[in-house]
């Protein structure tokens, strides 16, 4: 069963300064289908200003997309009644990135857990407070800390309390948007088990959202490479990593740099950063940047194709 | 080949004063940078990485920051007093390089305009020679259409390529040393792999001694020649890069290269506890608190280097007097 | 409300001296216009014409002015209508720009734009002339002044209160707001106002001197109080004629307005540091 299904889902941004301008538009999601088995963690990984967070928020619903549909354990988000999609956004959480900016300064940690409580769930006062302290523990804090205000916590901490937030009324589905860039090493290590085990005690869907490759293979169930607003490869089973076969992927890939003197990469010029010049409008997004782009690549745009079982690309050469 | 120390540093202590306290940030920190060679810094947040960096330039305030110790560049005593003569020195021999291209760079005054004034506060040049070296250095670091780019507003460029466009500032003068303060870190990791491509390619033409900070191994592995790893203002371990990833033996260094997950499902193996805050310096070990293998004697430990064997110095108990350590009770 | 509590606020703002003597005067003087009754050795209003132009002492501890009026009295009486127009102004156009920049920002788009372009249109014109104008269609008085005064003032509050959501809501915490399914209403009250206020109460601050300033300034021009009510600005014109011979009767309305302002300037500088620190 999927948790969450994404048809054909575009999200458009116009910008326009003065009157007098032409409207400029920026397609952040360019028709993405994406689907999240419960249970599970769907992995998105792409550079920044690929459209990675407009579709984290539109999975949780921040966003609205300008096209497309998307569905919530198969009923329709966005046709449904306005009291029924109260109900769905309680099954949709997320974690951000920027964990000091995401809480109110001016609030106590257990007045930030207990803000999805009261607007959700009917508790009494008593209640609301056991929640909080049992949410508090769970995610690795002690019950006191609720009286604090974030900057009295580290970084590390401070996820710890949003992640408690989003946790706090039992969603199907968090998305995680780089939860982990602004913290240390050494957290952000512990922030993935504790995202590991939360999945595992509680049968949590995860959209996670990251640059940073190892992390999402942690992670991540499927994984899913994202460029310019498109998907480019999809697979739905992370054993079939080494299967990654976009050349935008590859060179994902093979930039990641391994902490093993033993496996130093010598850096080979690969001087493909330089765009070239002359892509129609309908060309795949990829071809300026990409070594092996052909005449067919610069003026249809590739579809996400099936190449073998679970394991889809958007690419004219498979 | 003849290694030739070009930057020395030793005992450097730096401490903030606040409200009539010293808070040490630094602690005692000693290396040498070589020619054509890099030492990576791994550290994380308040560890006192880019502390270290900004006094070897002598970028801290006076009244605020006290800094203890000697810096020799190619064996003479950096002039810390005199602020002309460091002012001359930063940029033509010491350069710096800083995390975040976009608040490096004045937005109101295009890349050309930066360029200009840099090369002509070192060197007597006109405006027009200046532009040349200036399109010059933008070619060797492989921005294409350096003129283009000279006429440029910081943001009209990507990251990456501002980031190529500061290095550049920072190397026309052939410095001696090269300070790069987590220098991709707010890059993606594909502009990443090239920024340091070509770091690596300018370190081997003009053989500049390169500090290069980070806190991620990966790019440390990738690019260092000798690893330092901080902690709570001490570097705790220092080795030569192979040495240091095949055999770390503080134990914060072996808990920083286990918590990262590579391409593993397993269960990673994390260092319990946050990094301490500036704040709160105390006596002893900064790592007891998270230290599997803390004793009790840590709290007194002055942290002095307790083993240095093949050029692998450790700060940490475990290795003081007897040789034999139960490695296995830590990891 | 703000993240800070009574009694830290209290410490941090004793320490700024200069702005707790000044909150000392405020109060005494407001406690002068509230006790005027009782505290005013004479009738501020009794003409008397034997006794005019007195020195101080006496019956009249600052002297008389040409129609042999007690001046303390009058003074105190002052406090009343100077101080409290101000007070009323600033609410009433503090609550009137709160309301209409948070709903301008908070909807955006069309209304937003709309709103602001009104804005632009009335803030192009001097205050001044603006006051000047209404007054002019109601008529002189001073609930015309007073009306005039809200009328103007709450634009640019509009402006400001609109310039500090829009940077609050663009903030994340808003959005995990969102998320944690809080309704529009609640993230303005919860949320957003908390976070403004701040700024708010530094800035009524700041404007209740200029505002004392202003009202004065219309009563001296003649368009406020109508003689004989006792008023601070309607004071200094009525003493003008009189400075060759009696500058007093202009020096104490006038030194107790400049006093009024800087103290009130000086407790909004303090109020900006001590609110500023809670926050960081």
């Amino acid at each position: 069963m999927h948790v969450l299904e994404m048809r054909d889902v575009s999200r458009k941004y116009s910008f326009k300064r003065y009157f007098w301008q032409r409207k400029k538009v920026i397609e952040a999601v360019k028709g993405v289908t994406l689907s999240i088995e419960q249970g599970t963690c769907l992995g998105l990984v792409g550079e920044s200003g690929c459209g990675k967070t407009t579709l984290g928020k539109i999975a949780a619903g921040i966003e609205k997309p300008d096209q497309g549909e998307i569905l919530l354990m198969g009923s329709s988000m966005l046709s449904s009644p306005r009291s029924q999609r109260l109900l769905m956004r309680k099954e949709l959480q997320m974690v951000f990135q920027d964990c000091t900016g995401s809480v109110n300064p001016r609030h106590t940690a257990g007045k930030v857990i207990g803000e999805p409580i009261r607007n959700f769930l009917k508790l009494n006062k008593d209640e609301e407070e056991g929640m909080v302290e049992k949410l508090l523990e769970t995610v690795g804090l002690n019950k006191e800390d609720r009286h604090k205000y974030p900057g009295q916590f580290s970084g590390g901490q401070l996820q710890r309390v949003c992640i408690a937030r989003a946790l706090a009324v039992k969603p199907m589905l968090i998305v995680l948007d780089e939860p982990l860039s602004s913290l240390d090493v050494s957290v952000q290590a512990q922030i993935l088990n504790l995202l590991a085990d939360l999945k595992k005690e509680y049968g949590l869907s995860y959209l996670f959202i990251s640059h940073d490759i190892e992390a999402v293979y942690y992670l991540s169930d499927a994984l899913a490479v994202m460029y310019l607003g498109n998907v480019v490869e999809y697979i739905a089973d992370i054993s079939m990593f080494e299967a990654l076969c976009h050349p935008y992927a590859e060179k994902l890939l093979s930039s990641v740099l391994p902490a093993d003197p033993g496996k130093i990469k010598n850096m080979e010029v690969k001087n493909d950063e330089n765009e070239k010049p002359g892509t129609g409008p309908g060309g795949c997004s990829y071809a300026r940047r990409c070594a092996r782009a052909s005449a067919r690549c610069l003026d249809t745009a590739p579809g996400l194709k099936e190449v073998s079982e679970k394991h889809y690309v958007a690419c004219h050469h498979y | 080949m003849i290694k030739e120390k070009v930057m020395d540093v030793e005992g450097l202590c730096v401490s903030l004063l606040h409200r009539q306290r010293e808070i040490s940030v630094v602690r005692d920190v000693s290396f040498c940078l070589e020619e054509g060679k890099v030492l990576g810094l791994i550290g994380e947040s308040g560890c006192g990485k880019s502390i270290t960096c900004l006094s070897l330039l002598g970028l801290l305030e006076k009244d605020r920051w006290k800094v203890e110790g000697s810096v020799r560049l190619k064996g003479k005593e950096l002039p810390y007093l005199n602020r002309e003569k460091i002012r001359r020195l930063r940029g033509s021999s010491v350069a710096m390089v800083m995390q975040n291209p976009i608040s490096s760079f004045n937005p109101l005054l295009t890349v050309g305009q930066h360029f200009t004034e840099t090369i002509r506060t070192h060197k007597e040049v006109t405006r027009r020679e200046a532009g040349q070296i200036a399109v010059e250095m933008l070619l060797k670091l492989n921005l294409s259409e350096p003129e283009k780019v000279m006429g440029q507003y910081p943001f009209q460029l990507s990251g990456g390529m501002l980031q190529r466009v500061m290095i550049a500032i920072a190397l026309f003068m052939c410095p001696h040393v090269l300070i790069a303060d987590e220098p991709t870190t707010s890059l993606d990791v594909t502009v990443q792999y090239q920024i340091l491509k070509e770091l690596a390619e300018l370190r081997d033409h003009y053989r500049t001694a390169m500090l290069l900070v980070s806190h991620d191994l990966g790019v440390i592995a990738q690019m260092a020649d000798e690893v330092a790893v901080m902690y709570g203002g001490y570097v705790v371990e220092q080795a030569p890069s192979r040495e240091i990833f095949c055999n770390p033996m503080h134990p914060y260094t072996r808990g920083l290269m286990k918590s990262r997950p590579a391409f593993t499902k397993d269960r990673l193996n994390v260092l319990e506890g946050y990094p301490p805050s500036l704040m709160k310096r105390s006596r002893g070990c900064p790592f007891y608190e998270r230290c599997r293998c803390a004793r009790k004697d840590c709290l007194e430990f002055d942290m002095k280097e307790t083993g240095a064997t093949g050029g692998h110095s450790v700060r940490c108990l475990l290795y003081a007097g007897e040789e034999e350590v139960k490695m296995d009770a830590c990891s | 409300m703000i993240g800070l509590g009574f009694d830290k606020f209290l410490s941090r703002f004793v320490k700024h001296k200069a702005a707790v003597l000044c909150l000392f005067f405020v109060l005494a003087v407001i406690a002068g216009g509230i006790f005027a009754p009782w505290l005013a050795p004479n009738d501020p209003n009794k003409i008397e014409l034997k006794l005019k132009l007195l020195g101080p002492g006496g019956q009249f501890p600052l002297g008389t002015d040409h129609l042999g009026r007690c001046i303390l009295s009058r003074l105190l009486y002052g406090t009343r209508i100077s101080l409290g127009s101000a007070f009323l102004v600033m609410s009433f156009s503090l609550t009137i720009g709160t309301a209409v920049g948070i709903f301008s920002a908070y909807r955006g788009g069309r209304i937003d734009n709309l709103l602001m372009r009104l804005c632009d249109i009335f803030l192009s014109f001097p205050s001044l002339v603006l006051v000047l104008v209404i007054i002019g269609v109601l008529g002189s008085g001073m609930v015309n002044v007073i009306i005039g005064m809200i009328l103007v003032q709450w634009l640019w509050y509009v402006r400001i209160i609109r310039s500090l959501v829009l940077s609050i809501k663009e903030r994340t915490f808003v959005s995990a707001a969102k998320v944690a399914g809080t309704s529009d209403m609640k993230i303005i009250f919860r949320h957003i106002l908390p976070n403004v206020l701040p700024q708010l109460i530094v800035l009524s601050t700041l404007d209740l001197g200029s505002l004392i300033l202003h009202f004065s300034g219309y009563s001296f021009l003649g368009f406020g109080v109508q003689p004989p009510t006792p008023e601070w600005g309607a004071m200094i014109e009525e003493g003008r004629r009189f400075i060759r011979s009696a500058p007093e009767l202009m020096f104490y309305p006038g030194m107790l307005i400049t006093l009024i302002v800087i103290s009130f300037n000086l407790i909004g500088d303090a109020l900006r540091d001590v609110l500023d620190e809670s926050v960081t």
